[in-house]
């Protein structure tokens, strides 16, 4: 159970990164927002869904 | 220096990296700066 939930906030972190770098990118790009939107909207879906995991996961450890 | 330290040390040179990455990114993509 440790190691899964290892694995979801090393997930969380790097989701964290890359929505950190990407969104800003996506936003003030031209045409950007357009042709990236769902990328986006995925990632921040990804990203809540791994916030709850964490959180359920987190009262299965120690 | 042991693991926590190391991974903390990880995650802040990670934000701390990200904000000059968007910028050269943009800059990159000639976006609106």
């Amino acid at each position: 159970m440790t190691i899964t939930f290892q694995l979801a906030v090393f997930a969380l972190i790097v989701t964290s990164f890359l929505l950190v770098i990407g969104v800003p990118v996506v936003l003030a790009s031209p045409d950007g927002w357009s042709s990236n939107k769902n990328t986006v909207f995925s990632g921040a879906s990804l990203w809540i869904g791994l916030v709850f995991l964490v959180g359920i996961l987190n009262s299965f450890v120690s | 220096m042991n693991l926590e330290v190391v991974a903390q040390l990880t995650v802040l040179a990670l934000i701390v990296v990200s904000g000059p990455l968007v910028i050269g990114l943009l800059a990159l993509r000639k976006g609106n700066l």
